[in-house]
């Protein structure tokens, strides 16, 4: 079941911050209520904080445990300043708003439609699941033919949050408190509370392979070669 | 990175003392350890050239460059210490252009201080007097530059403090009564923090703080003067009586004019009391402290959090993570990092509500 508004209201107001059932999501900006809240939903607004894709120094992306620093250089673009996207550039943003997720509720998040229809796309990977914490990253990426300017602060996505049934209820009433239900679920600390846009974490992918018994990975690796007398030999990479 | 929320409350706040309104200050990443206020007459100089190159270029009157370093550029907590290189531009800049009598004051109170310790020697000793002029303006400003840095941060200064200070091992206790020619011995300068903290009120709004960090402050504080020393390099020491004199003359006008220049902080001891524990149960919770156009306010924000991580990041941490991982040097530091960063939101947020509610009433019919 979709919450409605007065559903989203009473999780955040009534509810204290340590209660399971608790929604967050701050700071939420309005004169009226009317101006970020729709009867099943929520504007977002995109935050100051921008990873922008880095010229790579190989031919292609090697998803692996250094890929996270390597990928993307941090910008930030205060209140009042925008940020081009270039023609079918893509970059990662955030919501400028906090969110927590209490323990039985999923959410979603969707690109506002008077955005959508500028051709700049956000989300991707929208599904939100109970309990997540942190401002949300956003995959924002111009598909039109013409730059964009983004501004900070600006409704960008909507959130439509949705009640979980029986097994996560179950377990928050086992529980009782959040300590004891959080217990119940796994604490993904990758992308526990973060307030700027995250870059991918991803494990190697030989790590991840082997979980599922493939013992044999083929990788792509740089050598450096060098000149010798008796021709050109390969560099170690380590050294 | 760098902690942007943190520079833009500091800048605002700089509009709120007196004789600094229209001021800007501009943060640089530097390579060095320590954080650093470019004297800005320098620039000043450097700025008149670029103008008179660049005809439509004008530099803000008043604008101060305060290096940070690099390494800590993503850490919030230990950047408080801008506070104090702001101190330096605020006190460079009305040494030079404020008519306030409690900078007058301060001025003979040095001269004072220099006759008491030369009295008719000077006329002999004109090398030394100039020296011991040039260590006594130093010492003020440190002990300036701290005062300052309190009245608009709060005890979160102290405690930054006495975080860069262990980070760089100068908190043993040889190091900490050692008065040297460019600064104030640690001691002395904490037992100020303290006595102005208590003027403040502050004091008694954070009794119930059993953090390692306040102890360490209260024990400095306590230090008796007489085991106060001056080196004048690694190894002579310098006459005691400059010490002496400058607490006994010098430092009243320090406090005076630091009072005069900054805003009254009962208020804000009284807006910390009432919102510390929302701010405090939203950390812990994990959760950015929330906020709303009237409160909590970022200065109080700073404070509940910086008291919450002293006391209680290992019970966090057991919160989410179990016992076994307090003592995970890695874990403890992911943490702080997580603490760090959601005050810093929090307290972009307020920023952000309190500009929202002063223009709203302004454009609304728009």
């Amino acid at each position: 079941m979709i919450l409605c508004k007065e559903e989203i209201l009473r999780r955040m107001r009534k509810l204290k911050v340590s209660d399971p059932g608790n929604l967050v999501i701050t700071p939420l900006i309005y004169g009226k209520e009317s101006e970020v809240f729709d009867a099943d939903s929520v504007d977002l607004r995109l935050g100051s904080h921008f990873l922008l894709p880095k010229s790579l120094d190989q031919p292609y992306f090697y998803p692996d445990r250094s890929s996270s620093s390597s990928l993307h250089v941090h910008v930030h673009v205060p209140l009042g300043q925008f940020l081009v996207v270039a023609a079918h550039q893509t970059i990662l943003g955030a919501t400028l708003e906090f969110i927590k997720l209490p323990v039985d509720v999923s959410g979603e998040v969707l690109t506002k439609s008077s955005v959508a229809r500028t051709f700049i796309v956000v989300e991707t990977a929208p599904w939100i699941h109970p309990q997540y914490r942190g401002c949300l990253t956003l995959e924002i990426a111009n598909v039109s033919n013409t730059p964009v300017l983004l501004y900070p602060g600006r409704r960008i996505c909507q959130l439509v949050l949705m009640e979980v049934s029986a097994p996560i209820q179950a377990a928050m009433e086992q529980g009782g408190d959040l300590t004891k239900s959080e217990a119940t679920t796994k604490l993904d600390k990758n992308y526990f509370g973060p307030v700027y846009p995250e870059a991918p974490k991803f494990k190697n992918p030989e790590d991840d392979l082997l979980q599922i018994g493939v013992t044999r990975v083929l990788g792509l690796k740089r050598i450096r070669m060098y000149a010798t007398k008796d021709g050109w030999q390969e560099l170690d990479p380590d050294l | 990175m760098i902690p942007a929320p943190l520079i833009d409350l500091a800048s605002e706040q700089l509009q709120s003392v007196n004789g600094m309104k229209n001021s800007k200050i501009v943060i640089l990443l530097a390579s060095e350890v320590m954080y650093f206020q470019r004297p800005h007459t320098d620039i000043k100089d450097e700025a008149r050239i670029v103008e008179s190159f660049i005809p439509e270029a004008s530099f803000p009157p008043k604008l101060g460059f305060i290096e940070l370093p690099y390494s800590q550029g993503p850490s919030f907590f230990t950047n408080l210490a801008i506070y104090h290189e702001i101190g330096h531009f605020v006190y460079e800049e009305i040494s030079h252009t404020n008519s306030n009598q409690s900078i007058a004051d301060l001025q003979s109170a040095q001269d004072q201080c220099l006759q008491t310790v030369f009295q008719k020697r000077w006329k002999k000793d004109p090398e030394a007097l100039a020296l011991a002029a040039r260590i006594i303006e130093n010492w003020t400003q440190e002990i300036f530059c701290d005062l300052f840095a309190i009245r608009l941060v709060g005890p979160a200064f102290s405690f930054a403090l006495i975080e860069i200070l262990g980070m760089l091992g100068f908190l043993s206790e040889k190091e900490t009564v050692k008065f040297h020619p460019s600064h104030p011995s640690s001691a002395c300068r904490f037992a100020e923090h303290v006595n102005m903290l208590r003027d403040d009120s502050w004091w008694d709004a954070i009794a119930d703080v059993k953090a390692n960090q306040k102890r360490i402050l209260e024990d400095l504080a306590k230090l008796p003067r007489s085991k106060y020393r001056l080196y004048v390099d690694d190894k002579t020491t310098g006459p005691q009586g400059l010490i002496t004199a400058f607490l006994d003359v010098v430092v009243p006008a320090i406090r005076k004019l630091v009072k005069s220049l900054t805003p009254d902080s009962h208020l804000a001891v009284k807006r910390f009391s009432s919102s510390r524990s929302n701010i405090q149960e939203c950390l812990h919770a994990g959760v950015v402290p929330l906020t709303t156009p009237t409160s909590p306010d970022p200065v109080s924000i700073i404070n509940a959090a910086f008291c919450l991580y002293l006391t209680s990041l290992p019970e966090i941490i057991n919160r989410f993570e179990g016992d076994k991982a307090r003592q995970n040097v890695e874990v403890h530091s992911w943490w702080t990092k997580r603490v760090e960063m959601w005050t810093m939101k929090a307290v972009e947020d307020s920023q952000i509500h309190r500009r929202f509610e002063s223009t709203r009433a302004l454009y609304d019919p728009l």
